[in-house]
């Protein structure tokens, strides 16, 4: 064997073996993840928003959906209170964005620390959307009212007159339908 | 050639059960029987999902885009008969039906194929020269039976039964003959 083909035969041998060995890296067993979210605190109008669009009880406003929005409209935090009656609590509002934020964490993380650039990659939008499966069809458009929303509160500065826009649901007409 | 047969049956069988839903076919089963007396059709199963087993696959005939029961108060559930049941879709379409004397209505998906969210009101006579009516608090995004989020008791997860007055408020002598 010559040494020209040696060498070859060693360097494919170690461009071969070296993305295996990289492919069984993983993180230490020390490592933990970090989440990141937008703050609670600016997350009640975006909430109001999401409870009249999303959670209903035929929709997230029950219990049996992993994003679970409580509220009046729909599945109440209280296992006394009665949906429907009295308005959603400060602590339904927060179990609410306990729910929205552990909808893929570490996607939600990456899109908060690139300061809220393509929302698109997080599941709430894509469903939202209707680019991707969703029983609940496509419910908002990007850039109307509900989707600004959204994502302003993933760049981190709340469109507040959009998420009362889109919290104003009314049939077409009005009540006087 | 019975090889063949075989096989064939084998793959209809197959194609059959993979075509059934256990979860729905246990809802259907816990409705029960029919009540004594009462024979299948419009005025059967007051109060019931009807959509569960009117979508279309059986094993009730019709395909209903709404139905369900509206009662007198929301008191004790006594069927409301000739109560109009107005709802209205996102594009604007409305449509209308009436109440049986079980207080059952139902809605064809032959007559009414609406783009969702769908607002729903009842009314009924006048008072004081102005039309008796009860607008739903919340839109409705998916669900075609009234009675999965409309049950009794009321709770966290259900507003009670459709109605349209406040208990104790008198009606008509009403019901099936």
């Amino acid at each position: 064997m010559s040494l020209s083909s040696a060498w070859m035969r060693a360097r494919a041998a170690v461009l071969f073996v070296a993305p295996l060995l990289g492919a069984c890296e993983g993180p230490s067993a020390e490592a933990t993840f970090a989440g990141a979210a937008p703050s609670s605190d600016t997350y009640p109008p975006v909430g109001t928003a999401l409870e009249i669009r999303c959670g209903t009880l035929d929709c997230h406003g029950s219990s049996a959906r992993n994003l679970r929005l409580y509220g009046i409209n729909g599945v109440r935090l209280d296992p006394l209170g009665i949906t429907g009656d009295q308005s959603t609590t400060a602590e339904e509002l927060l179990a609410s964005y306990a729910s929205v934020i552990s909808i893929q964490p570490e996607v939600l993380a990456k899109i908060v620390a690139d300061g809220g650039q393509r929302p698109e990659r997080w599941l709430l939008i894509t469903k939202g959307r209707g680019t991707e499966g969703h029983k609940g069809e496509t419910r908002m458009v990007e850039g109307d009212d509900t989707d600004r929303c959204i994502t302003s509160w993933l760049l981190g500065a709340v469109d507040v007159p959009r998420c009362e826009a889109a919290a104003l649901l009314l049939p077409p007409g009005g009540d006087e339908f | 050639m019975t090889r063949t047969l075989a096989l064939l049956a084998a793959l209809a069988l197959l194609g059959t059960a993979s075509c059934s839903d256990p979860v729905r076919d246990d809802a259907i089963a816990r409705l029960g029987g029919e009540q004594p007396g009462v024979p299948e059709g419009p005025l059967h199963r007051p109060g019931q999902p009807c959509v569960l087993c009117h979508d279309g696959s059986g094993p009730g005939d019709s395909d209903f885009a709404f139905a369900g029961t509206v009662y007198q108060t929301d008191g004790p559930p006594i069927p409301l008969s000739g109560a109009i049941v107005r709802l209205i879709d996102s594009r604007g379409v409305k449509y209308e039906t009436a109440t049986n004397c079980a207080g059952n209505f139902s809605v064809q998906k032959t007559d009414y194929e609406p783009v969702f969210p769908v607002w729903a009101k009842v009314i009924y006579g006048v008072a004081g020269g102005v039309p008796v009516e009860q607008v739903m608090g919340s839109p409705i995004y998916r669900e075609r039976s009234c009675a999965t989020c409309h049950f009794d008791p009321k709770g966290r997860e259900s507003t009670g039964h459709v109605f349209l007055a406040p208990a104790g408020v008198p009606f008509p002598e009403d019901g099936c003959p």
